[in-house]
C-alpha cells in the first residue's frame, strides 16, 4: 500500500515546460468570450437571465451566491456579470493575473449554469472545469503579458507542475466517457441500427439546417454513429496506451506487443485525429452552445510537453 | 515524503473520486413514470427486449421496464448518498458533471409555432429553420435552444405558459394590428432515411396550444 501511495505522489511530483497550459488557458479565454458575448451582443441575456419584472421570462425567487452578491436578477446585476465574464476571458487570453482571471470566469460560468438551469448545458459545466483547475496552476508563465513584464520576454521556460494539464486531460476522458457509457440505446449501439447520428441531426432544436438531404449518404452517418460511440465508450484506452507508451520494459501492465503497438501509432495523435473531426463535425452541422470550442480547449493537453524534472521521493 | 506532498497527493485523489462519482452513468433527472412513458423510451424498452429474447433472455418490454425501473431506483438511492458529501464541491466550484449528452435520439420531438391573429386570419410569424423569422434570435441562439427543447415536454409545462406570456407581451408592442398570438408545438415521429428517399408524407399533431389576446401598448389604459 505504501509502495502504491509513494508511486501516486511520484505520479504527480513531475513539472514541464508550460507551453500546454497557456494554450489551455487562450482557448478557454476565448471559449469564455464567446460565451458571455454571444447572448449579450444578440441582447438575449435579459430575456433568460433577468428577472419577469425588469423584462426577463421567468421571476427568480432564489439566485446564486455570486448574482446575489452583485444585486440579484435585476439588469444591472446580470450585465455587471456578464462583463466580469468578459473581463476575465481577455484576461485570459492576454494572459494576466491567470488564476485570479480563471478563479472569476469559473465563479461566472458557475452561476450561469446554476441561475437558469433551462438555458444550460454540459458546455457551461466544462468551461467551469477547466477554469477551477486553472487556478492551481501559474497558468500566464508563458505566452503572456505577465511573462513580458516579469522576465522581458513573452515566453518563458520556468517549469510549471504537471498535475493541472493531467487533470485536465483526465476531465475529457471522463467527459467523453460518462456520456459514452449512457448510449446504451439501440440507435447508438454497434448491434443496433447506428441510426442516432441520423436522427440526431434531423432534430429541429438543435440542427442548424434540414439535414434531410443526408438520407442519400445515410451510411456515412452510421458510420459516424459508429465512430462516435467507441470514440466515447474507449476513451479510457488513451490512458492505457499512453501508459504503454512511456514505458520502457514490460511488466505486468504492459506487454511487449503494447509498448511496441504504442510507441508506433502514438495514443495521443489517433486520439486527436479522431476527436478533433468530431468537434468540427459537431459545429458545422449543430448549434450546441460553444460545447466543441470548450472541449478543444482540452486537446492542448494532449501535446506531449518535456518534463522538466522529477522531484526524487523517499519513502517515510 | 512532505507533508505538503502527502496533502497535495490527497486532495488529487478526493478531486478525481468526487468527479468520476458524479459522472458515472446514473439514470439523474429521469425518474419520473410519465418520462418512461413516452413513446421515445417505451420504443427503446420494446428494441432491447427484442434483442435480449433474441440472445436467448425471454424477458418481454413491460418486464424489463419494471425490472430497470427497480434497478434505477436503487441505484439512485445508493448514488444519492455517496454523492452527498460532495454536493458543496459541484455545486460552489467548477466541478459538477453533467454528461448525458445525445444518449438517445428523441424519435418524436416537437417545434414550436407562433402565429399571430390579424384580419380574421392567423399568420405564421415563426417556423423553425426559416429565415427571418419573428424572435429567431431569442428562440435560436444557442444558449436558449436547452429551454425550448425542454419546454415542449409535460414537466415543464408551467415554463412554457412563463415563456407564452413574454412572447404575448413581445408580440403586443411588435404586432399592434394582431388582436391575439397562437403558441403551439407540432410533435411528428423523426423521419428514416428510406421514407425521406421515398417523399413519405410526415404525420403529426399539433399539441400544447396557448392562445392569448394582444394589447397593443397604445390601447393599453
Amino acid at each position: 500500500m505504501n509502495k502504491l501511495w509513494t508511486a501516486w505522489l511520484e505520479f504527480w511530483s513531475h513539472t514541464e515546460t508550460g507551453f500546454s497550459i497557456a494554450m489551455v488557458r487562450i482557448s478557454l479565454g476565448l471559449t469564455l468570450f464567446y460565451t458571455c458575448a454571444s447572448p449579450y451582443f444578440s441582447g438575449v441575456w435579459k430575456a433568460i437571465w433577468v428577472d419577469q419584472q425588469f423584462g426577463g421570462i421567468r421571476p427568480y425567487r432564489n439566485v446564486p451566491w455570486f448574482l446575489e452578491l452583485l444585486g440579484g436578477a435585476t439588469p444591472q446585476a446580470v450585465e455587471l456579470l456578464l462583463w466580469i465574464g468578459l473581463g476575465s476571458a481577455i484576461a485570459l487570453i492576454i494572459g494576466v493575473l491567470g488564476r485570479l482571471s480563471a478563479f472569476t470566469g469559473m465563479l461566472v460560468m458557475n452561476t450561469i449554469a446554476w441561475h437558469n438551469p433551462l438555458a444550460t448545458g454540459g458546455h457551461d459545466d466544462l468551461i467551469a472545469n477547466a477554469l477551477w483547475l486553472l487556478v492551481f496552476v501559474p497558468n500566464d508563465i508563458t505566452f503572456s503579458v505577465s511573462s513580458k513584464i516579469k522576465t522581458g520576454s513573452w515566453t518563458s521556460n520556468t517549469p510549471i507542475s504537471s498535475v493541472v494539464r493531467r487533470l485536465l486531460l483526465a476531465q475529457l476522458i471522463i467527459m467523453y466517457t460518462s456520456t459514452g457509457w449512457q448510449k446504451v440505446s439501440t440507435h447508438w449501439v454497434p448491434f443496433g441500427e447506428l441510426d442516432a447520428l441520423w436522427y440526431i441531426l434531423q432534430q429541429p432544436t438543435w440542427a442548424w439546417r434540414d439535414h434531410t438531404f443526408l438520407a442519400t449518404w445515410y451510411s456515412l452517418t452510421q458510420l459516424g454513429t459508429l465512430g462516435t460511440w467507441f470514440f466515447e465508450v474507449c476513451a479510457p484506452l488513451l490512458w492505457v496506451g499512453m501508459l504503454w507508451e512511456g514505458t520502457q520494459k514490460n511488466s505486468w501492465y504492459a506487454p511487449t506487443w503494447g509498448i511496441h503497438l504504442a510507441q508506433r501509432i502514438s495514443p495521443r495523435v489517433v486520439f486527436a485525429c479522431i476527436g478533433i473531426p468530431m468537434h468540427f463535425g459537431i459545429l458545422l452541422t449543430m448549434d450546441v452552445g460553444p460545447f466543441s470550442y470548450a472541449a478543444l480547449s482540452y486537446y492542448w493537453t494532449l501535446y506531449r510537453t518535456d518534463i522538466v524534472e522529477s522531484s526524487h521521493l523517499t519513502s517515510a | 515524503m512532505s507533508v505538503w506532498q502527502n496533502l497535495k497527493g490527497f486532495v488529487i485523489a478526493i478531486h478525481l473520486v468526487a468527479v468520476v462519482l458524479k459522472a458515472l452513468p446514473a439514470p439523474e433527472g429521469a425518474m419520473a413514470k410519465k418520462d418512461w412513458a413516452h413513446p421515445t423510451v417505451q420504443a427503446e424498452f420494446r428494441h432491447w427486449s427484442s434483442t435480449l429474447q433474441q440472445a436467448g433472455i425471454q424477458i418481454t418490454a413491460p418486464e424489463l421496464e419494471t425490472q430497470l425501473w427497480f434497478l434505477a431506483n436503487r441505484v439512485t438511492t445508493v448514488r444519492n448518498a455517496a454523492l452527498k458529501p460532495f454536493r458543496p464541491y459541484y455545486r460552489y466550484v467548477g466541478a459538477d458533471q453533467n454528461w448525458r449528452l445525445f444518449v438517445a435520439p428523441h424519435m418524436y420531438p416537437s417545434t414550436l409555432e407562433i402565429d399571430i391573429l390579424e384580419q380574421a386570419e392567423w399568420k405564421p410569424v415563426y417556423r423553425v429553420h426559416k429565415s427571418n423569422q419573428w424572435m429567431a434570435d431569442l428562440i435560436e441562439q444557442g444558449r436558449f435552444r436547452p429551454a425550448i427543447f425542454r419546454y415542449s415536454w409535460g414537466r415543464y409545462k408551467k415554463q412554457y405558459n412563463r415563456f407564452a406570456m413574454y412572447l404575448t407581451e413581445q408580440a403586443s408592442t411588435d404586432f399592434p394590428d394582431a388582436s391575439q398570438i397562437r403558441i403551439r408545438w407540432w410533435r411528428y415521429p423523426l423521419p428514416s432515411h428510406t421514407e425521406i428517399l421515398q417523399k413519405q408524407e410526415i404525420m403529426g399533431a399539433h399539441h400544447t396550444t396557448l392562445v392569448y389576446p394582444l394589447v397593443s401598448n397604445e390601447k393599453k389604459p
